[in-house]
């Protein structure tokens, strides 16, 4: 029972960033752009967060200081996805070459601010913002023990943002026209709606989603910021697609490959799966072949809004 | 319009590439365009680094920048870093050949990832005085060769740890853990000095339930993964783990932070990095360094062979003063490092290093049991 307690919460450092960056990129995916430069927006956003939290450790009591950063590294993921939203609606740019653009400033970026601003192409931080109980909540058997106990602020986001994409997507006006300019521009277009301010609507969102999910991702995992976030960008792109585009399949996606992915880091700290003498290459294989089976001979639904990638310009068809 | 406004930002791009791309110039800029301002410049020293690493990796690059850094200052010189694109051959020594066209005349590459490349550098260019640690050159059929302008430094790491280890049997940790980055020579003897040394402590205070656990991550980086590994270990039982993985550290600080876990750090004193951090295995890099630098700027470099730091010489140990074990008393300390130093009854000769064993399993220990992870 420990066990399975200590593996839930470990997956959820996994699963919870997985689950904010795809659910941006779902949106932006939705109205119809690509975003892979989400890497580099989710290093943006740890970038500014944490250069805030270093500069007020101890200024200001921890858990305000994670809220302003938490919307600081919203601002900085939503005003850096503008430079991919201007290249690839205003100026029908190649998707694919802006948002790597975007993958390859910001580490570059990152480790010569840092140096510039401290000297130090790290930014250590001290880690105060543990919230050890929640009252009366953290009573409830089993989930008070995942989710009230020993958590970050960031761990409830996943679930809001999750949520609230759930909502906004299906249930609003915005999220049936967002959803439009993704399938087939032309229509909204030939009622009226502004296809490029959905577009713009759709980048920024997931801009905005992409710089939290880098300071949610770096918070419980390390003890400072070096200018890289593994990969955890694109791997959320495969949790977006492998989630077909839709929230709560995305939120299982990110649940499936955070618990494989703890697997393969934490079985040999759990004395069964330790003695059974599977190599580790075994589980650190298991997520993508996985998710390789699943695409080969899965739904046939796993095709992307029709307009995904397309550069739409008005009276063109 | 369009295009204009497209070609106007990609002018923009390029041009401020550029500028960002041109060396930090250390001296007033005179003569911007004029590349062959040579005539006056004073030798330069570059410190070449892995691309896989960090400069301020709070471990053994940023030790070593410590010391050209002090150096530099000291004696007045012009220095900077370099890191080759990706750790291939023909990038490695293109970044050396972009070095000393920048005026370095003094290189030192810190990082065992550079042994082929080091041979095409040190022989193309006799004229530039190198230094390469934790490995020694090799040409084309992997035969170790040392010309007169490069001088190889090692390191004893494994005696480092081997008190580290000794150390914190005696301070009361039975269950250990040791977690390294890629097993390369340096951390594989992070890794059997620190395994040694809990033995012998266990044999000598007639213990029987000491356990290790032992891992190498394949990579430095700090990952959710890393992370996990660690929390897990200190979940399952490890009271302390032996992290020598330079930037991956972090993660394991964090693992222990949320776990009630303490950690031993590596290469440089890593005490503020985390309040979990009970001691480090430091070898001496920014010391060494600024000695070499020395000898080059007095003219007393010898190159062209092999140097040994250990505990006798003062390059390895653990930094004392910042040091929180309890029962492991000052005094414990200094009479192990003595005896290391001296040799006494084979105590530093038998530790196994990476020449010795393949993998842990095969290190004879009569006292602990080690859980090799895979």
């Amino acid at each position: 029972m420990e066990t399975l307690i200590f593996f839930l919460r470990q997956m959820l450092n996994f699963s919870i960033p997985l689950l904010i960056v795809a659910i941006g990129s779902m949106y932006s995916s939705r109205s119809g752009v690509v975003n892979i430069g989400l890497d580099g927006i989710m290093i943006m956003g740890a970038f500014t967060s944490f250069m805030f939290i270093r500069f007020t450790e101890g200024i200001m009591p921890p858990q305000l200081q994670i809220i302003i950063a938490i919307i600081i590294s919203i601002a900085t993921g939503l005003i850096f996805s503008l430079l991919h939203a201007f290249a690839s609606i205003n100026l029908n740019a190649d998707q694919i070459i802006s948002g790597q653009a975007l993958n390859m400033f910001a580490p570059a970026f990152s480790v010569f601010a840092a140096r510039i601003i401290l000297g130090d192409s790290i930014i250590s931080f001290r880690n105060f913002f543990i919230i050890e109980e929640i009252p009366f909540l953290s009573k409830i058997p089993f989930i008070g023990d995942i989710l009230f106990r020993d958590v970050y602020l960031t761990t409830y986001l996943g679930f809001i943002v999750l949520i609230v994409a759930n909502f906004v997507l299906y249930r609003t006006r915005f999220g049936l026209r967002l959803r439009a300019c993704g399938e087939h521009p032309q229509a909204p277009d030939s009622v009226g709606i502004n296809v490029r301010k959905f577009r713009y609507f759709g980048v920024m969102i997931s801009g905005a989603l992409g710089g939290l999910g880098g300071l949610v991702f770096v918070l419980p995992n390390s003890t400072n910021f070096n200018g890289q976030v593994s990969g955890y960008g694109f791997l959320a792109l495969a949790v977006m697609i492998f989630g077909q585009w839709s929230p709560m399949k995305i939120f299982f996606a990110s649940m499936f490959f955070g618990s494989l992915k703890t697997m393969s880091a934490i079985y040999s700290g759990l004395p069964f799966f330790n003695t059974l003498g599977i190599p580790s290459e075994f589980y650190k294989l298991m997520p993508y072949l996985i998710t390789m089976i699943v695409l080969a001979f899965g739904p046939k639904g796993l095709t992307g809004p029709r307009a995904e990638g397309k550069p739409f310009q008005k009276g063109m068809s | 319009m369009k295009k204009l406004l497209s070609y106007g930002i990609l002018a923009i791009l390029v041009l401020s590439m550029i500028a960002g791309c041109a060396p930090q110039a250390e001296e007033p800029e005179t003569g911007g365009e004029e590349p062959e301002v040579v005539e006056e410049e004073k030798p330069g020293i570059a410190l070449l680094i892995s691309a896989a690493g960090t400069l301020d990796d709070r471990a053994f690059n940023q030790a070593c920048w410590e010391g050209v850094k002090n150096f530099a200052a000291d004696y007045d010189l012009p220095y900077d870093y370099y890191q080759p694109v990706e750790d291939t051959v023909e990038a490695q020594v293109t970044i050396a050949d972009t070095a000393i066209k920048a005026g370095a005349e003094f290189i030192i590459i810190n990082s065992d990832q550079f042994k082929a490349a080091a041979y095409q550098m040190m022989n193309s260019h006799p004229d530039v005085t190198f230094i390469i640690f934790d490995t020694v050159p090799i040409d084309e059929d992997g035969n170790q060769v040392l010309t007169d302008n490069i001088l190889a430094i090692q390191f004893k790491e494994h005696e480092a740890t081997f008190i580290a280890g000794y150390a914190a049997v005696v301070e009361g940790y039975r269950k250990l853990g040791f977690m390294g980055g890629m097993p390369v020579p340096a951390v594989v003897r992070f890794g059997y000095g620190f395994v040694a040394g809990a033995d012998a402590a266990a044999v000598d205070l007639g213990l029987t339930d000491v356990e290790m656990m032992y891992n190498y991550s394949g990579d430095f980086k700090p990952t959710p993964e890393n992370q996990a590994r660690a929390a897990s270990w200190f979940q399952s039982g490890t009271e302390i783990i032996h992290v020598a993985a330079g930037p991956m550290g972090a993660s394991v600080f964090a693992a222990a932070e949320q776990n009630d876990g303490v950690v031993i750090g590596v290469d440089s004193d890593q005490v503020n990095e985390s309040e979990t951090i009970i001691t480090s295995a430091i070898k001496d890099l920014a010391n060494v360094t600024y000695n070499s630098l020395k000898a080059w700027q007095d003219g007393t470099f010898e190159g062209g062979k092999i140097v040994v730091y250990g505990a006798a010489e003062g390059g390895v140990g653990l930094p004392w003063e910042s040091t929180k074990f309890e029962n492991f008393t000052k005094e414990d300390y200094d009479t192990l490092l003595e005896r290391i130093s001296n040799d006494v009854d084979g105590i530093a000769s038998s530790i196994p290093t990476d020449e010795d064993y393949e993998d842990p399993t095969q290190i004879p220990l009569q006292a602990i049991t080690l859980t090799y992870v895979q």
